[in-house]
């Protein structure tokens, strides 16, 4: 089997172009099997993509003499990514759920992933206030500012799928057209990128230090400006 | 399941009307005014919504560029045009044409129309969003407008916006203009990311029976690497949208150093302009690429049809339009030679942009070949896409003058570079979307454009191109700077510099009145033009085999067509003349072979259509 | 039409080289010892004329034989990888062709000779301050903090290494002939460049940085500086020159410039901080007027600029927009320098952001004004 077949298969491609249904209209029902799947992976990359140039432009800025680390990291935090943790397995539950057909069950486990969600961006603005108790507002150093506009963005990112997933979930029927585990589980898969990217902007806010970036730029042979 | 969705759609009979919903069969589409022209999710009226707001700002684009020429060309005499008006044309002017006229049309008009149509799909897999993103394209377009009407004008920064003189006193627009263009960007970055995911997913997705990825016209292949591009680029113009916005309107010290200003020290410190600068063009040079691979795939296409042979080395065009789109992510900081950068950048950066100019080169050498031993019809595309070649060509060699690092160092900011990228993406790309335009006009319209207003239009544009740019460059080898007000008692600029400006005002506004030949040719053919037909230029493509044309909502009628052969299948004897559609069964021609079927069973084989097997 | 398109481009070609070679408009005659890039230059116009008029003369050529006539028909042919190959060969062969010795002459463009005589230009909006090293050979510390109206450069007042540090006066370096010179390039408010064409090499300044290049002058004379890269309104008049001096007219120059710590470049005794030099009348108004940009748009020769020239000004009556007219004394410069929008001289734009003087600049600024005539 050729290589790139397989690649394609994995990322639902078909390049030769079997899927195309004779009678299908684009808008008409669910789309041919996955082209949904091919849409969100596209707009992953776009969303994963915006992350990299921030933590690109963070990690240039960091080597800057002005840099002052952020104080430590206030506890609202942890708590922000224990319930993105909650979400993110709620939602993997509710897809699995649907793809057995247990629909009922996958649409209370896709609620208990929204609330979970709601509850995260909830948890952020409470940490954004505890940063700002301790006197870190956006215009305290670049490190305060990077703070606020990468979990701002992340937050916004959130929200967005929150509203797909209000849509998803309220479209939940037992038919078999619809292919409700399809939408669940894009759900799912988004949610697993959320959560990527926030360890991401965590590990760079709290753990990355100019120092470390001075070695690994000087160790590839990268000049810093 | 076909059944299934049609009664699901419901009855509801679309009366036959101009916009082609006749042919619609069961009831499918939209019925009222409303739903079907302004509301539609019909990639076609979609298309067609983005190419009229983009030609309307297009033309507000040349009229700002008329009026900086007016200064260059008789400084002083237009008192209304003051440093600071002056330096917001530019402005607006630059972002006007690069983003929101040839962006928009490139992918939102024309991949809009022509990636359905030439595929084989009905629609764009995602209807919705195709239509949200032309409102939200137009919203992008109100607001930037809008500038216009803000206290302090709009930003004066010119298109590229840089740090810190865009968001400081000294430059237009501070107060409110600059908040209004980052916004503006931001807006169509959203619209731009709906419609690229649609233009993706529809090729990866929507191809029909027997339309392998290598049988797809060069139009397609340019917009798709165009729009990947774009999905991937875009975000850093966010990115720096964002935090540029952060510094002006919170005091966030992103790119803002320690700065006294005006006398007065400001409460930034620390920033760099150059994060600016990488970030900018990080999207900017891919963005000159989603402006250019576009035009040369319907460059191909334009060629071929009107010479009637196929395109020379189908395969390595489609490899070299990919190259091109990856390379163009590592040659960015050739616009940044002479920032301040680390100086070893400068090695990497020449290397590589000059690496991209061997695809580059060999595109242009394939067009001039397929026009060798081809049957040449000097139609008005043909003529626009022989245009394009010769100033492209002009465009890309002085490119190679700018991405030798120490070539470019005295030419940085000068003229050179003015005339340079006018040239290579405002003359030529422009070239392309008019060839375009009268080239799929028949199959939009049913009717053909007025020849001799077309053929006006083409000597008047072409020739006045090069009279406004070739001398440009010398300009620039002299040492004038761009993006200055006036040039008075400047001792080393000669009077005859100041004539030679005089006279590139002329052109262009002679160049830029031609343009209304273009516009009422659009308008008067499409109640008066001859009729068309279905393949006026008899092309092999599938866009048009379509049953009506236009074609009517859903594009194929009952059945999506079965594709058996490439676009491009010229000099063949077929049912209408010296050329086989892609749709038309299997020939029995000996020696009929697509460029790169090598593989038995590969499924490209002219006599089955591609069912089994991977790419071909 | 085919024969009048082919005509065009061959007309194109050939005009294209004609066009070259008879232009009056040439890159000015070089005055550093960058021979080399001028040569890159020149071989970069060669390989790409050569493929202008080749490919333009094929075009042209297939226009007229392939053109469709009656009976004529297109070839099947799909393509010739051969060919293709061969081309990509000759393409690239010609991009190395570039390549080299582009690549070379930066390299020595980024490696500034040990020794060379540094001097230092720091840009503001809209005009250009210039420092030498004093006699210890080394430019003080400087940051953007101690920057002050009197101290455009921010020189670190503390620094033993500034005290001597040769503040230039005046819009007009110079430069010994013959001898490599590094520039250290500043800014103090946004991006600039610092650009001679003469010299072919240059820099953009930029605010919380330091950027270099060098060259060495071969050619005496007095050549304009040229601000290359957009910094505001006042771009195209950020305006000073550079004179390339044989050493003796160059040390005798030095002598007379002031340094920061007081007096001349020998050494005199002056106030520390304040430039030194002889007394004239309206001379802190001069310098504040320098310092704080207004030059760069108000002459004092007479010729029109953003803003109406000082020369006569003071005594003179203004016509203002909306018809009314003022008398220019002393209060009219005073609303005229700080609160500039409230009224507006006819025929000119209303751009000047407010000065923002003291008291005391004022009264100076106002006194140098009236020394204008």
């Amino acid at each position: 089997m050729k290589l790139h077949t397989e690649v394609f298969k994995l990322l639902w491609i078909d390049p030769a172009c079997r899927f195309q249904p004779d009678g299908y209209w684009p808008g008409s029902g669910p789309a041919p099997y996955g082209t949904r799947e091919v849409g969100l992976w596209a707009f992953m990359a776009v969303v994963c993509t915006l992350f990299a140039l921030f933590g690109a432009a963070y990690l240039m800025r960091i080597s800057y003499d002005d840099w002052r680390r952020l104080p430590s990291v206030p506890w609202q935090l942890w708590l922000s990514t224990g319930l993105l943790v909650a979400s993110d397995v709620a939602w993997a539950l509710a897809a699995r759920a649907a793809k057995r057909r247990y629909l009922r069950r996958a649409g209370r486990l896709g609620m208990l992933g929204w609330a979970f969600a709601a509850a995260f961006v909830a948890s952020q603005l409470w940490a954004w206030d505890a940063m700002a108790a301790q006197r870190v507002i956006a215009t305290a150093g670049p490190a305060a500012g990077f703070f606020y506009m990468l979990t701002g963005l992340h937050a916004v990112h959130v929200m967005g799928g929150m509203v797909a997933a209000a849509w998803v979930l309220a479209r939940l029927r037992p038919d078999e057209a619809s292919r409700p585990g399809e939408g669940l589980a894009l759900c799912a898969r988004y949610w697993h990128m959320l959560l990527v990217l926030w360890c991401a902007v965590f590990g760079l806010l709290f753990c990355m230090t100019p120092e470390l970036v001075r070695t690994i730029c000087a160790g590839i042979g990268m000049p810093l400006r | 399941m076909s059944d299934e969705i049609r009664e699901r759609h419901g009855e509801g009979d679309d009366a036959a009307g101009e916009g082609g919903d006749g042919g619609a069969p069961h009831g499918h589409g939209p019925t009222g005014f409303w739903t079907r022209y302004v509301w539609s999710q019909d990639h076609k009226i979609i298309a067609i919504q983005y190419t009229l707001v983009a030609l309307v700002v297009g033309v507000i684009g040349i009229v700002l560029s008329d009026l900086m020429r007016l200064q260059l060309g008789f400084p002083g005499k237009f008192a209304f045009i003051d440093p600071a008006s002056y330096y917001q044309f530019i402005t607006m002017h630059g972002m006007i044409m690069v983003i929101y006229l040839l962006t928009a049309i490139f992918l939102g008009g024309f991949g809009n129309y022509l990636i359905p149509l030439m595929v084989g799909a009905r629609d764009m897999v995602f209807p919705y969003l195709n239509m949200l993103s032309f409102w939200f394209y137009l919203l992008a377009v109100l607001i930037l407008l809008g500038s216009f009407f803000v206290p302090g004008g709009p930003t004066g920064a010119g298109w590229t916006l840089y740090p810190p003189q865009a968001i400081l006193p000294g430059t237009p627009g501070v107060e409110a203009g600059i908040v209004v263009m980052l916004v503006s960007l931001l807006v169509f970055i959203a619209a731009a990311t709906m419609g690229g995911l649609n233009y993706v997913t529809t090729i990866l997705q929507a191809r029909t029976r027997g339309m392998t990825l290598m049988r797809m016209p060069l139009t397609v292949w340019g917009i798709f690497i165009a729009t990947i591009l774009a999905l991937l680029a875009f975000p850093a113009l966010f990115v720096s949208g964002v935090m540029m916005l952060l510094d002006r309107v919170l005091g966030t010290s992103f790119f803002m150093p320690a700065i006294v200003s005006m006398g007065q020290p400001l409460g930034y410190s620390g920033g760099s302009p150059l994060l600016f600068q990488h970030l900018f063009w990080f999207f900017g040079h891919p963005e000159v690429y989603i402006v250019a691979l576009p035009a040369f795939g319907i460059i191909s296409d334009l060629i071929s049809v009107h010479a009637r042979k196929c395109i020379f080395g189908y395969r390595m065009m489609v490899w070299a339009i990919v190259i091109i789109g990856a390379l163009s992510f590592v040659v960015w900081a050739h616009h940044m030679y002479v920032s301040g950068m680390h100086p070893w950048f400068g090695f990497f950066f020449a290397v590589s942009t000059l690496v991209i100019a061997v695809p580059t080169a060999l595109k242009v050498y394939n067009w001039t070949l397929t026009l060798w031993r081809g049957d040449i019809h000097l139609t008005a595309p043909m003529l626009f896409a022989l245009g394009f070649i010769s100033t492209f060509l002009i465009g890309g060699l002085t490119g190679l003058f700018l991405g030798n690092v120490s070539v470019d160092i005295p030419l940085s900011n000068t003229y050179f570079v003015v005339a340079h990228f006018h040239m290579v993406m405002g003359v030529s790309p422009v070239l392309a979307v008019f060839g375009g335009i009268y080239h799929w006009y028949p199959k939009v319209t049913g009717r053909m454009l007025h020849e001799g207003l077309a053929q006006l239009h083409f000597w008047i544009t072409f020739l006045g191109a090069y009279a406004i740019f070739f001398p440009m460059h010398y300009l620039g080898l002299l040492g004038m700077p761009r993006r200055y007000y006036a040039y008075d008692n400047y001792s080393f600029i000669p009077p005859s510099a100041q004539s030679l400006n005089a006279f590139i005002t002329v052109a262009a506004l002679v160049v830029g009145v031609a343009q209304l030949l273009f516009l009422a040719n659009l308008a008067w053919s499409a109640r008066r033009g001859r009729p068309a037909g279905a393949n006026p230029w008899r092309a092999g493509s599938l866009e048009w085999q379509t049953p009506q044309t236009p074609p009517a909502h859903g594009n194929w009628g009952e059945r999506l067509p079965v594709v058996y052969r490439g676009p491009y299948s010229y000099g063949h004897s077929g049912p209408d003349g010296d050329y086989m559609p892609q749709n038309v069964g299997p020939d029995t021609g000996p020696g009929e072979r697509e460029e790169g079927d090598r593989r038995p069973g590969s499924g490209t084989d002219a006599l089955r259509p591609a069912g089994e097997g991977g790419l071909a | 039409m085919a024969i009048a398109l082919a005509v065009v481009l061959v007309l194109i070609a050939a005009g294209a080289v004609v066009f070259h070679f008879a232009s009056p408009w040439q890159q000015l005659p070089i005055a550093s010892n960058w021979h080399a890039m001028d040569d890159a230059l020149w071989l970069t116009f060669v390989i790409t004329g050569v493929a202008f008029v080749l490919l333009h003369l094929f075009v042209a050529w297939a226009l007229v034989r392939y053109r469709h006539r009656a009976g004529h028909r297109a070839s099947a042919e799909h393509g010739n990888r051969r060919l293709e190959w061969w081309l990509i060969g000759i393409t690239t062969a010609g991009i190395i062709g570039l390549l080299a010795p582009g690549l070379t002459v930066y390299a020595r463009l980024i490696d500034p000779p040990a020794g060379a005589q540094v001097f230092e230009v720091m840009g503001q909006q809209w005009q250009w301050h210039y420092r030498l090293p004093g006699r210890d050979g080394r430019l003080g510390a400087a940051a953007a903090g101690f920057v002050t109206g009197a101290n455009p450069f921010g020189i670190d007042p503390q620094d033993a290494y500034g005290q001597d540090d040769v503040l230039v006066q005046g819009q007009e370096l110079h430069l010994p002939l013959n001898r490599p010179a590094l520039a250290q390039l500043r800014a103090q408010d946004v991006l600039h460049d610092f650009y001679v064409p003469q010299f072919r090499t240059r820099m953009n300044m930029v605010p919380g940085m330091v950027t270099h290049f060098w060259f060495t002058p071969e050619r005496a004379g007095r050549y304009e500086v040229l601000c290359a890269q957009l910094c505001g309104v006042g771009h195209a008049n950020m305006r000073s020159w550079v004179v390339i001096d044989e050493p003796a007219v160059y040390a005798g120059w030095l002598a007379r410039q002031p340094t920061f710590g007081g007096g001349t470049a020998p050494g005199r005794a002056g106030t520390p901080g304040v430039p030194g030099g002889p007394a004239e009348p309206g001379k802190l108004g001069r310098l504040l007027a320098q310092q704080k940009g207004c030059v760069a748009c108000h002459s004092v020769d007479g010729s029109r600029g953003v803003g109406p020239s000082w020369k006569g000004l003071y005594g003179s009556t203004e016509a203002l927009e909306g018809g009314a007219t003022a008398k220019v004394d002393d209060a009219y410069l005073r609303q005229a320098i700080n609160a500039p929008q409230a009224a507006v001289v006819r025929g000119y734009p209303p751009v000047m952001p407010p000065a923002g003087l003291s008291e005391a600049e004022l009264a100076a600024v106002v006194e140098y004004i009236k020394t204008v005539h």
